[in-house]
């Protein structure tokens, strides 16, 4: 078989860089830590840029394992960017507050390599080595502050059930490859559809007819398959009930590593659910749709009534992350089978909410850490009389807020609206009801801390105002811009991502073409 | 490049300016002060470039309109554009506000100025002027009625805000509020309209609605309201049109807001921003005349306004008081002129008026800048110590009175044949009236400023020719008063580049061809020159005995038109004894049933739940697991009871 190595040069390229850092580490030891993280911010930007330019009108495959179309090119550029902004904020952060810099950035890029094949995979095994790079690199990461117990806390937590949910992911993995014979999203596609008949063959002929379609039934293990990889992917995006993790973890997680993981690991994580389900699993989508229904309401429920009582930031933003989840999964609802028109707006709008939520994300995160860099506090009540003491990260802070609570002019409202649309679309009204619902509950707890900042004095010894370092305060302008542009004009970045999404749904177009035929 | 095709420039320039005035204005030289004149300077210029493409492409023969731009948002079911228009009425509006704009920003960086020095908030005020015309021109330009709408609340913000701009003052404060709340009424009676049609056309587009309201196809679609339908959505349109406009029974702000910079009375409270009302209805004027009643509702609020503001400005005495119930009164004139369907004439009027207007309010502004008094009767015998001042305001003093061959008199002496050919005589003897009214309450203002001698010898000695940066926008504009009238002769037209005159170029698809009259304008003429014999009469130095005498004649009538027709005072008699005691009521209720519970009630619950759910985060490994187990093998069980 030929390969086509040069559709993974970036992918080769970061494996090579992450090495590069490491090394460099060991090289240089008296040079200056930060500069490895700009170096590793430098590399980043560049293979972002090189690959837009570069693979943009590319639609080719990999061996069959790794997909190289619109959604995988966009998906690269957008982990990139995450993985840019991510280093950009945690640069002086790490130089103030961690050991082994080199080491710390090379594990961002190994993640970021994660992401990115996950995103491109076709395959499920492709997938799961992908989702465990990834993984182990969060694992490590999370517990990078070795002598902070919190940190050793979260990692431990993270990787003992993450270890849990591979396992159950596995499973159901193996459970598919029994039903359809296959892993790669091609075959099991076309057998999905097969394996539901058969079992509606198998119901006839206990009615008594003469289906005569295979008797022993494939039906039990597609759904325990479907059931046990949702599970899988639940965990690793944090939906209810397999979120218990993420607090714990965000809460021990260095700061910038709270922010990669709640923007770039739930991304991937997305990324990877959006192009199983809509390749693979569409055709099945009544199979499925109910479970992950029932899985989104809970999610905003939960995520949402936890939030309010918080009372430490990081939990809160962990909270508030699982909220967004199921918003997210509302998306993934709006799929349907019957009509791939839809289909593919309601994973366009999934995208785009995905990108807002994830810019809003790592604007609440760069701030905090500008916030925490000065005073090594994150619960909600020190922010107290922020407006005085940096107006400007308040700012920020206050309009990200306000995006993931959904209000008009930030990113949030537009993109949650078009979300709730789809899922209106596909018939899901109760679905949108509680999304509307739980995104009003969800701004009093953003409002609890806009309170603190604005409503207070500055509070303790520390009342003076201080400066944000530069790198860091640009970050912040262009992330703020960014929620505010997708607000007002999300036109352009959803005509590029609707773009993108169409590829997803060529195979369900042509099985529900030839389904018509027959 | 075709500029037309690119016209969203014009606005995006001035919003650049505001947003770097804004974030940096506090600390730029000169309060930034340059920043705001050159984006001003950048529109006029380019609007040129704009008006060349679209005479090319008129002249090329392809039509009246073009639409240009993009969607803003597109769900599918509900699009909102990012649309402009480039026609000949846009193109009419935003010669106007780029031109007035241009000079009153070059006027205010020396009016802005105390003996030089700049005054608190400088950079402050240039950023809100620069996001005026940035939102002027988007109001203007915007060829769909959402995007409008937010333009029109934008210059209502920057309206109030420079309104505002002396809030030190309790005055100015209060005349910001009631700017804002009078034309909110409008307003909200405007957003209505944009909705009901929006219900019956599934359109924000200006083009679709007028297309669905000329097919009568609005009252289709609404079931419940049958025929009033369109009556109703287009006098709401009209609403915010009168609110915006000031005109009667919303008239009252206006006079209030001359509590702002005067160069901002120019600007937004003369030339600009007060004829957005009259610029919907041009826009719009289609739905206008297929509704029935509509057009005469229109020339009805028109020439009550005409009528009370001439008859209330005779009784002012504040220079720019005066010159705010004028511009009541021309800004009826235009809607009568609408009334009657004549979109052109309409327009002209607008832009001639702009211009003499401007510079009747620059003019005092300069008096006002150098005397520090605003009082005509402490004025007087101004006329030879500030000689420029005094030679542009009673040029442009005669203009509006309507004297040829200055532009008033030719913009008004058409709406006089429009009105009779439209609508009957006894409109246009009123119309007279008022006219008449107009040239008396100027050549009164003139008299008592710039003649007799001085009354106050403090003030005369302060007295002194303005600065250059204040007298070069006074002489542009009187060029242009002078000029513009007579652009409306084919022979002038064609020269400038405009074969058949201006007036077949200002309403395109349907022009309407200057015609003159020897008689009318003998008419008019006449009349306007009454009314300056009038006022000589009551008012030339010791003639003022008569003006007195008038009033002791009659006190009460004098004492009606002196507290402008008690509208104030109705008003407030209204909020007191009607709107508070109806507020009361709806606080309770808004305090007992909506607030303690339908808001607390639901509130409490949440909090409750959120707090007895915290119980599941024990923190302990296994527990965790044992939830996934449970969530699994309940969706397990599920799976085969609804799937198996």
């Amino acid at each position: 078989m030929d390969l086509e190595y040069q559709l993974i040069i970036p992918e080769f390229v970061m494996a090579g860089l992450a090495v590069v850092i490491i090394a460099a580490a060991l090289a240089f030891r008296n040079v200056d830590q930060k500069w490895f993280g700009y170096a590793t911010a430098i590399g980043l930007a560049i293979i972002a840029v090189i690959t837009a330019v570069a693979y943009w009108d590319t639609n080719d495959d990999f061996g069959g394992v790794l997909a190289v179309d619109h959604f995988t090119v966009l998906f690269r550029v957008f982990f990139l960017g995450i993985a840019f902004f991510t280093v950009m904020a945690a640069v002086q952060f790490a130089g103030e507050r961690l050991k082994n810099h080199a080491e710390f950035y090379g594990l961002i890029v190994f993640a970021t390599l994660g992401m990115m094949l996950l995103a491109a995979s076709r395959e499920l095994l492709t997938a799961y080595l992908s989702l465990e790079l990834l993984s182990f690199s969060f694992y490590i990461l999370v517990g990078f502050n070795k002598l902070n117990p919190f940190s050793n806390e979260g990692s431990l937590k993270y990787m003992l059930l993450g270890a849990f949910s591979s396992a159950l992911m596995l499973y159901g993995i193996s459970l598919i490859y029994g039903v359809t014979g296959s892993t790669t999203y091609s075959a099991i596609g076309p057998d999905v559809v097969e394996g539901t008949r058969s079992i509606a063959g198998q119901l006839a002929s206990f009615a008594g007819g003469s289906g005569g379609v295979d008797p022993d039934g494939a039906r039990p293990g597609l759904l325990i398959g479907l059931v046990l990889i949702t599970a899988g992917l639940g965990f690793k995006v944090s939906a209810v009930p397999f979120h218990q993790w993420t607090p714990d973890a965000y809460q021990g997680a260095p700061l910038p590593i709270t922010a990669f993981l709640s923007a770039g690991g739930k991304a991937a994580a997305f990324a990877f659910f959006l192009r199983l389900f809509s390749e693979a699993f569409l055709p099945a989508a009544a199979e499925w749709v109910w479970f992950v229904g029932i899985l989104a309401a809970v999610t905003m429920i939960v995520g949402n009534l936890m939030a309010l009582q918080q009372t430490n930031f990081k939990r809160l933003m962990a909270y508030s992350s699982i909220s967004q989840v199921g918003y997210l999964l509302v998306g993934i609802v709006a799929l349907d089978a019957a009509n791939i028109t839809q289909s593919q707006d309601a994973a366009s709008a999934l995208v785009l909410h995905l990108i807002g939520y994830v810019t809003t994300n790592i604007a609440v995160f760069a701030a905090i850490i500008a916030f925490y860099n000065r005073t090594g506090r994150d619960d909600i009540v020190d922010l107290r009389g922020l407006a005085e003491r940096q107006p400007f990260l308040a700012f920020a802070i206050a309009a990200a807020l306000f995006s993931l609570a959904g209000m008009p002019l930030f990113a949030g409202f537009a993109t949650k609206f078009i979300i709730f649309q789809a899922a209106f679309n596909n018939g899901f009204l109760w679905l949108g009801a509680i999304g509307v619902t739980a995104s009003f509950v969800s701004l009093y707890y953003y409002l609890m801390v806009i309170k603190q900042m604005y409503l207070y004095e500055p509070e303790g010894s520390d009342r003076a105002r201080f400066h944000v370092s530069r790198p860091l305060a640009g970050a912040l302008v262009v992330l703020v811009a960014g929620v505010l542009f997708i607000g007002l004009y999300p036109t352009p970045l959803f005509d590029v991502i609707h773009s993108s999404t169409a590829g997803l749904f060529e195979q369900a177009a042509a099985i529900s073409a030839a389904a018509v035929g027959n | 490049m075709i500029w037309a095709d690119h016209a969203w420039i014009l606005p995006a320039i001035p919003a650049i300016a505001f947003v770097v005035l804004f974030l940096f204005g506090r600390k730029l030289p000169r309060g930034g002060d340059f920043i705001s004149v050159g984006a001003a300077l950048a529109v006029f210029v380019l609007f040129f470039f704009v008006l060349e493409s679209h005479l090319d492409w008129l002249g090329a023969g392809l039509g009246g309109i073009r639409n240009v731009g993009t969607d803003w948002i597109n769900f599918d079911s509900f699009v909102v554009r990012l649309g402009f228009t480039v026609d000949s009425i846009a193109m009419v509006m935003v010669f106007v506000v780029a031109t007035v704009a241009l000079m009153v920003n070059i006027y205010s960086t020396n009016y802005l100025r105390h003996h030089g020095r700049p005054e608190p908030r400088y950079w402050w005020y240039f950023a809100v002027l620069s996001l005026f015309v940035a939102m002027m021109l988007t109001l203007v330009l915007a060829d769909n009625l959402l995007l409008m709408f937010v333009a029109w609340e934008g210059v209502g913000l920057c309206s109030f805000l420079l309104i505002g701009f002396y809030y030190e003052r309790r005055s100015a404060v209060e005349a910001a509020k009631k700017a804002f709340v009078t034309t909110r009424l409008g307003d909200v009676g405007l957003f209505i309209g944009i909705i009901l049609f929006w219900r019956a056309t599934g359109s924000f587009q200006i083009s679709d609605i007028i297309a669905a309201a000329e097919a009568g196809r609005v009252n289709d679609l609404p079931q419940v309201m049958g025929d009033g339908y369109l009556t109703l959505s287009t006098l709401m349109l009209f609403l915010g049109a009168a609110g915006k406009s000031a005109q009667v029974p919303f008239h009252v702000w206006l006079p209030d807001a001359m509590e702002g910079p005067t160069p901002v009375s120019a600007l937004i409270h003369a030339a600009t921003m007060v004829v957005a009302g009259v610029y919907l209805v041009a826009r719009l004027l289609p739905v206008f005349e297929v509704t029935p009643g509509a057009s005469n509702v229109v020339l009805g609020v028109g020439l009550t306004t005409a009528l009370l503001a001439g008859i209330m400005a005779l009784a002012q005495n504040d220079i720019k008081r005066v010159l705010a119930y004028s511009t009541v009164s021309q800004l009826g004139f235009m809607f009568v002129a609408l009334g009657v369907g004549a979109v052109g004439i309409a327009m002209f009027h607008l832009l001639t008026h702009a211009f003499f207007k401007a510079c009747l309010f620059l003019g005092s502004g300069s008096v006002i800048h150098m005397t520090e008094e605003q009082d005509a009767r402490k004025l007087g015998g101004l006329w030879w110590r500030m000689p420029v001042t005094a030679s542009t305001f009673i040029i442009s003093s005669v203009a509006l009175a309507g004297i040829p061959p200055l532009s008033g008199f030719f913009s008004k002496d058409e709406i006089f044949l429009a009105t009779i050919g439209g609508a009957n005589t006894a409109v246009a003897i009123l119309l007279g009236i008022a006219a008449f009214l107009s040239a008396l309450y100027m050549a009164r203002l003139v008299i008592i400023t710039f003649f007799g001698p001085p009354k106050d010898l403090a003030v005369i000695r302060r007295a002194r020719e303005a600065a250059p940066t204040i007298l070069i926008p006074l002489v542009f504009l009187t060029v242009l008063t002078f000029l513009v009238g007579f652009v409306a002769f084919d022979q002038v037209g064609d020269a400038l580049g405009f074969p058949g005159g201006i007036n077949s170029y200002i309403y395109f698809p349907e022009p309407e061809s200057f015609h003159f009259s020897n008689s009318i304008a003998a008419v008019t003429g006449t009349v306007s020159l009454l009314g300056f014999l009038t006022a000589w009469w009551f008012f030339w130095g010791k003639n003022s005995e008569r003006a007195r005498a008038v009033r002791e004649f009659q006190p009460r009538l004098a004492a009606v038109v002196e507290n402008k027709f008690y509208f104030d005072e109705a008003y407030q008699w209204g909020i007191d004894r009607a709107m508070l005691p109806l507020a009361r009521v709806v606080a309770w209720f808004d305090r007992m049933i909506v607030n303690d519970t339908g808001i607390n009630a639901p509130a409490d619950a949440t909090r409750y739940a959120a707090y007895w759910l915290r119980y599941h985060v024990t923190g302990r490994i296994p527990d965790y697991a044992l939830l996934m187990v449970v969530g699994v093998a309940l969706a397990g069980g599920l799976a085969f009871l609804l799937r198996g």
